[in-house]
């Protein structure tokens, strides 16, 4: 926990010097518009039958970062390990954005043995079985890229490591707010991503100083017609 | 002898056949109906129990297969790699924690999963219901479970906690190594009960531990006849009926592996026999209908034959009745072209020939008594010829004295107004001497014979005895005779019958047409024949009887007044005569009978003359001693006047005896004696004085009222001597007298 801190410490100061600014907003998702029939709710009707109900605007574990070379890098990662815990069968949180090279620790905290591995072409590795009377195990991951995380014993365990090359990144939080700053200022290609929406693309050009408002709305009707 | 015979009920001949043929029509169907329901029960039954049989192996089947399908589904689960990880910790939690997520993503029916380590320990569990007693469960199913601790697949049904498993038990390796065993047990559901239901057709119940494990039947109280089946202690195999709310079920009761290494449990299945027992009913009810359908529609048209071979019989017994009382009109129909129509026309022939036979007969019967009345008739005037012939010969010996005396007193010398009295007496007495002897000549009976008869005294004669009943009548009889009318060869006493016969009839007819009758009785010669032609003025006959009238017994006279033979009789009579006789008519005037004789070739028709007469009272020569014997005394006083009036010397007799008497005491001249007397007659005398005084015979002159017969004639002529018919004139009493006189 202390590397962020430092990081931003560090980017603060990096931003102070090279008049930095800061990247805020919203990012929501939005399901794909669907026509209203007979006055109900479009879901309602037949032809979605059988389709997953999903609330949109319930999603969360949105990430948002500058999708491009930063100037000023190769950023070196923290020197303390990000933290995902196993508990009641269930890997907390679900999602974490990471800087490359940043290691990763799985404590086990329920009393029945857990597998941690992935297969993903970013970081390929498992761990093992072991509860929580055995030592945590640690991956560090030195490629950039999406890497799935599960259990083999237990199915529904599942989560993401996004490892980015750059720093300026933020989980949005539960009200869907998110900040990012000490950003140099410049223009920068910035994406909204979620594990099960399309990302969002936005040129948003960062101040020397201060604040850039950018809200996301991730939907479906982006998706790619063919 | 006189038994009394038994009374048998009347039943008519319809009743006979239809009765017996309906009995057989109703037996028949009944004891088919019998034998099917029978065998329809039976087969019920059998069916029944066949389909318990079948679904009881289809149930044994089933569980079998879902325990098999239980067993392939989990066979790989153990080779699973998570179960594998998890079983390699052997870390009972996670373990525990694998099962539970396991039993979570399988279907609500898998109810328990177990897992027993290599030393048989239950290491880790997990169930859907908190309620099971997993230890139980696991020691029940500990010969299962053990199976695949050997390193085997363990499946089979066991039923514990008040519910029914299917059991698969897979060994777990490890490496080649057993570690253990995964059990999984699904439990009997109630929609694992109904896929069993509609497999078996038949409800299931499973039994156990004194309850019921699963069940398809909506009961919680088993009935009281099924408790026995089902307990537990019972192994064996049961079937019984049983009733369950109102619905009839056949219950198959029987142990699930008794014998198998686990606890067994009874399972009952009930196959509902509701719906055969509708459907046998139907099949009853069907079968029953269509029986008294047949039933009726058999009897119908039986007793529809029976009516038409009855009916004709009905029709013909009362044609038979109504012909029996006399009614030969009846006819019967012809019904049909068959026997009935046969015999109807047999009888229709029949009744014609009674009819006509009956005619016949009627006839017959009336010609029969036509005919007896006729005979009477015939018989009556027979009788009253005889009569008249008696009557006529008593006549004679009075006439005979009439007329003699009256002679006697014609030659005495009496004043001119006496003489012309006596002259009346003596014509008198002479007519009534005609009648007699007409009356005679008629009634006598003749043989039949020719003679030499002149047509015109037999007419007179004839007119003699009807001349009274013409003149009262007012009838007239006109005689146009032809003069010299040759004589003919006749038998005159038949002919007087022909000439008598159509007179009377003519006086019949004419007497109630008309006040001036009138009969015309002509006579003639042609070439070949003498005729006589009778016409009256009467009515005249109808044209339609005029070729029936010669028939005999044809009469237009009321019943008794004529017999129908007199015309018949006139024409066999002339027909023997050779001759004819015909009669011509026309209606209003009269008719006319026209009769032909044939003439006679023989040329002696030469009238007789009288001997004259007139010769006076005593002229007589020599006197002669007579005796006259007569039982009538008129008789004997005018002979012996007569001949003493003649000078001869008279005695008399009144009978034979007396005569003989006085003839053997003196000679006589002349015996004259009547030919029949009481006593001895005539002829006795004669014969008795041929024995003893021949002389005295030759002196014999007999007298006689009858007319004299062939049998007598024969007599006279053989002894030569001759008879004077009474009553006679003294003129030819004289002769007579004096030809003996002579002879002496």
């Amino acid at each position: 926990m202390k590397l962020p801190y430092s990081f931003l410490l560090a980017s603060a100061v990096l931003a102070g010097t090279l008049q930095a600014g800061s990247i805020s907003g919203t990012v929501k998702a939005k399901g794909a518009p669907v026509a209203k029939e007979n006055g109900t709710d479009g879901y309602a009707s037949r032809r979605y039958k059988f389709v997953e109900k999903l609330d949109y605007d319930q999603f969360q574990d949105f990430v948002v970062y500058l999708d491009q070379p930063v100037t000023g890098g190769p950023f070196a990662p923290p020197e303390k390990p990000a933290i995902i815990e196993q508990k009641d069968a269930t890997f907390v949180p679900h999602v974490m954005p990471v800087l490359v090279g940043t290691t990763v620790v799985w404590p086990n905290q329920d009393d029945i043995y857990h597998n941690v591995f992935s297969m993903s072409q970013a970081k390929s590795f498992d761990l093992g079985l072991y509860n929580a009377e055995q030592p945590a195990k640690r991956v560090t991951f030195d490629q950039p890229g999406q890497v799935d995380v599960f259990c083999a014993i237990h199915t529904k365990m599942r989560c993401i490591v996004l490892v980015l090359t750059n720093p300026y990144f933020a989980l949005v939080d539960r009200k869907g707010h998110f900040t990012i700053s000490g950003i140099p200022a410049g223009t920068y290609k910035v994406r909204a991503w979620h594990e099960r929406m399309p990302s969002q693309w936005k040129e948003i050009t960062v101040p020397a100083e201060g604040d850039v408002t950018a809200d996301f709305v991730l939907s479906l009707g982006d998706l790619q017609k063919y | 002898m006189d038994q009394p015979a038994r009374r048998l009920p009347r039943f008519s001949f319809q009743t006979k056949v239809v009765v017996p043929v309906l009995v057989a029509l109703v037996l028949l169907p009944a004891f088919t109906l019998w034998i099917v329901n029978r065998y329809l029960v039976r087969q019920m039954q059998d069916e029944s129990r066949q389909a318990l049989l079948t679904a009881e192996g289809v149930f044994l089947n089933s569980l079998e297969i879902r325990t098999r399908n239980l067993a392939s589904r989990f066979r790989n689960t153990v080779n699973e790699p998570r179960f594998k990880a998890t079983a390699h910790l052997e870390d009972s939690k996670t373990l525990t924690n694998f099962l539970r997520e396991l039993l979570d993503e399988l279907r609500d029916e898998n109810e328990v999963i177990l897992y027993t380590n290599d030393r048989g320990e239950l290491f880790a569990q997990a169930q859907r219901d908190p309620a099971n007693n997993v230890a139980e469960f696991a020691h029940v199913a500990a010969p299962i479970i053990q199976h695949a601790l050997n390193g085997e697949l363990g499946t089979g049904t066991l039923s514990t906690g008040g519910k029914s498993f299917n059991i698969v038990a897979v060994p777990v390796l490890d490496s080649g190594r057993l570690i253990g065993a995964l059990t999984i047990a699904t439990r009997l559901s109630e929609t694992a009960m109904l896929e069993l239901k509609s497999l078996t057709h038949a409800d299931l119940l499973l039994y156990s531990d004194k309850a019921v494990t699963a069940s398809t039947i909506r009961q919680p109280e088993l009935p009281a006849e099924l408790q026995p089946a089902i307990a537990e202690d019972n192994s064996a195999r049961v079937i019984l009926p049983i009733e369950m709310n109102g619905e009839h079920f056949l219950t198959l009761a029987g142990t699930y592996e008794p014998s198998g290494p686990h606890r067994g449990f009874r399972y009952v299945l009930l196959s509902s026999y509701e719906q055969r027992m509708h459907e046998l009913m139907n099949a009853r009810l069907t079968l029953l209908g269509v029986s008294l359908l047949g039933v009726f529609l058999s009897g119908s048209l039986v007793w529809y034959l029976i009516r038409r071979v009855t009916h004709p019989l009905v029709a013909l017994r009362d044609s038979v009745e109504a012909v029996g009382r006399g009614d030969f009109t009846r006819r019967i129909e012809r019904f049909s072209n068959d026997e009935c129509g046969d015999v109807a026309e047999a009888f229709n022939r029949m009744t014609l020939n009674l009819q006509s036979s009956r005619a016949d007969l009627e006839k017959a019967v009336e010609t029969i008594k036509t005919t007896q009345a006729q005979l009477i008739q015939s018989e009556k005037l027979s009788a009253v010829g005889q009569f008249v012939a008696g009557v006529a010969h008593e006549l004679n010996n009075p006439l005979t004295t009439v007329i003699g005396f009256s002679e006697i007193l014609q030659n005495n010398n009496v004043d001119p107004e006496t003489k012309e009295h006596v002259d009346l007496i003596a014509k008198s007495a002479r007519r009534c001497h005609k009648i007699v002897h007409s009356l005679l000549g008629f009634s006598r009976q003749h043989e039949p014979e020719r003679k030499l008869a002149n047509l015109h005294e037999i007419i007179e004669a004839v007119i003699e005895i009807v001349a009274y009943d013409m003149r009262t009548n007012n009838i007239t009889l006109v005689r146009e005779f032809a003069p010299d009318l040759p004589k003919i060869m006749a038998d005159s006493h038949q002919l007087q019958q022909v000439i008598l016969n159509i007179l009377s009839n003519a006086r019949q007819a004419t007497e109630a047409f008309r006040r001036d009758g009138r009969i015309v009785l002509r006579t003639g010669t042609s070439d070949t024949q003498v005729w006589v032609r009778i016409k009256d003025n009467g009515p005249g006959i109808p044209a339609e009887y005029l070729n029936r009238i010669f028939d005999p017994f044809f009469t237009t006279k009321p019943q008794g007044k004529g017999t129908g033979l007199g015309l018949s009789l006139s024409y066999g009579i002339i027909q023997e005569h050779k001759g004819t006789i015909r009669v011509e008519s026309q209606p209003g005037e009269g008719a006319e009978f026209i009769i032909g004789l044939p003439l006679t070739d023989s040329a002696a028709n030469v009238s007789a003359t009288k001997a004259a007469s007139g010769t006076p009272f005593g002229s007589n020569p020599a006197a002669l001693s007579v005796l006259v014997i007569d039982d009538e005394e008129s008789i004997l006083q005018l002979v012996q006047e007569v001949l003493r009036r003649e000078g001869h010397k008279v005695d008399t007799a009144t009978n034979g005896q007396a005569a003989l008497a006085l003839i053997g005491q003196r000679h006589y001249d002349a015996i004259i004696s009547d030919w029949k007397m009481p006593g001895l007659t005539g002829m006795q005398i004669y014969e008795d004085l041929l024995a003893t005084n021949p002389g005295a015979a030759r002196q014999m002159l007999f007298m006689t009222g009858d007319v004299i017969k062939s049998t007598f004639q024969d007599f006279l002529t053989k002894h030569g001597l001759s008879c004077l018919p009474k009553p006679f004139s003294i003129w030819e009493f004289r002769a007579a007298v004096a030809r003996l006189g002579s002879s002496r």
